[in-house]
């Protein structure tokens, strides 16, 4: 009788890499949910970058965005318990982190200006300091459900599928509240006369 | 601009447009300056975006992080000294029939409490705290063999929309809203006979009935106002029925 050697596919060899990770996060996640909160600090360490990054990323302010990843890492912790474990907790974290920064932002409505963007960039082309530094005042003004998926795409460097997860929402919306995203930032680029 | 070109814009500015797309798409710049000027903007725009990187910040909040994590902690509580502070009390019994007492007179204190609540107090307050539910009432109509009852439910600013139809012929439900207002969350048949169908448009999802059908749609109002949407029901592309529903 032939024998047939079944070999794993490439696509899935990637997601048993991936769920390899997730497999850790969701060990460390029991261990601190049955008491081991020492524990909980693996995972603040592996995610404290891309956490602030996001935050700093909505709320263009370096304190702010320091003290707002502390309060997703605590609001993380008092929710661990309803951790749902299909998920990983880095999308569970970032959604944390976009709700969270969402929040500070309706209760401290200011919209940063363009010379303070300006002056945070590091030394490039003084042209391409200027473009991002339009884009980044318009991305300010938008309403936060565009404001959030253009942050997720272009500087956070998501998927449709990954920020379908995130947001809870469909890929389709995603797709079509991008579209509405990108109407209103040229609208916004047109009005404050950079175009 | 109609809904092809719009999505074929959308398509291209993705890069996801097939070659088929592409070629409609032109033909459609051609022969509109407005559709032409808007994408050439948007590419523009794209490509803009695609440049942008995030500034990459070096931080260490651990320890912070820790510090608030473990005052959250409180010890341990232990029923045990306050039992042997009362067990010289009822010193003539053993311990485990006093602790019997005690969770008796508990026990019957919960029930006599939830019975008084469950005769004298409305629904929503026995869900005490900022999860009851608000219940409104149901929207019912009926027109040429098709039926449509909206339940709504709101909790706080989550907004649960439950579609009951029953209808003899095939028919599309289209919830439309304004997304500066309310987020759609999610959507999703509860169950359904046939005409099984989900579409996504700019400010509005639709779905088919046939049959029996159950949809579930979940919104989030992104305001403190009152939010209206406008329910449509429609046969062969006529319109049943048209009504609008304020969400307070």
């Amino acid at each position: 009788m032939k024998k047939t050697i079944e070999t794993v596919p490439k696509k899935h060899r990637k997601t048993f890499r991936e769920s390899g990770a997730m497999d850790e996060d969701h060990d460390i996640i029991r261990q601190v949910i049955k008491g081991d909160v020492n524990k909980y600090r693996i995972l603040i360490e592996k995610y404290q970058g891309a956490v602030f990054n996001l935050c700093y990323q909505m709320l263009n302010n370096y304190a702010d965005a320091e003290e707002l990843t502390q309060d997703v890492f605590v609001k993380a912790y008092e929710h661990l318990g309803g951790f749902r474990f299909k998920y990983r907790f880095f999308s569970w974290i970032y959604r944390i982190a976009i709700n969270t920064s969402l929040g500070h932002i309706k209760h401290n409505q200011r919209h940063t200006g363009i010379d303070d963007i300006r002056s945070k960039m590091s030394d490039t082309d003084e042209r391409d300091k200027d473009i991002s530094a339009h884009l980044k005042v318009a991305i300010d003004m938008l309403k936060e459900n565009h404001k959030t998926v253009i942050i997720l795409k272009y500087y956070e460097q998501l998927s449709y599928k990954e920020m379908s997860v995130i947001l809870e929402i469909p890929e389709k919306t995603i797709r079509s509240r991008l579209y509405d995203a990108r109407l209103s930032m040229k609208q916004i680029l047109e009005e404050t006369g950079y175009w | 601009m109609n809904k092809e070109t719009r999505k074929l814009i959308e398509s291209s500015i993705d890069g996801t447009i097939s070659a088929e797309e592409e070629a409609r798409l032109s033909k459609l710049l051609a022969e509109s300056k407005e559709a032409s000027s808007l994408h050439r903007q948007l590419l523009e725009l794209e490509r803009h975006l695609q440049t942008e990187k995030a500034t990459e910040h070096e931080i260490d909040i651990a320890d912070k992080v820790m510090q608030r994590v473990r005052a959250k902690q409180q010890p341990a509580f232990s029923l045990r000294p306050y039992l042997e502070s009362i067990s010289g009390f009822f010193s003539f019994l053993p311990m485990q029939y006093a602790v019997a007492v005690l969770v008796g007179i508990v026990a019957g204190s919960a029930f006599t409490w939830f019975l008084s609540g469950s005769l004298t107090t409305p629904d929503a307050e026995l869900l005490s705290g900022s999860m009851a539910p608000t219940r409104q009432e149901a929207l019912s109509f009926t027109r040429d063999n098709t039926s449509l009852k909206i339940v709504p439910y709101e909790i706080e600013e989550m907004v649960y929309l439950n579609f009951l139809v029953n209808t003899r012929e095939d028919v599309e439900v289209s919830v439309e809203f304004d997304d500066y207002e309310i987020a759609l969350k999610s959507a999703s048949y509860v169950s359904a006979a046939s005409n099984q169908f989900t579409d996504y448009g700019m400010n509005n999802i639709s779905f088919g009935a046939a049959g029996r059908t159950n949809f579930q749609v979940i919104m989030e109002k992104l305001q403190q106002e009152s939010v209206i949407l406008s329910v449509t029901v429609l046969k062969d592309n006529r319109t049943l029925y048209t009504q609008r529903i304020n969400i307070q």
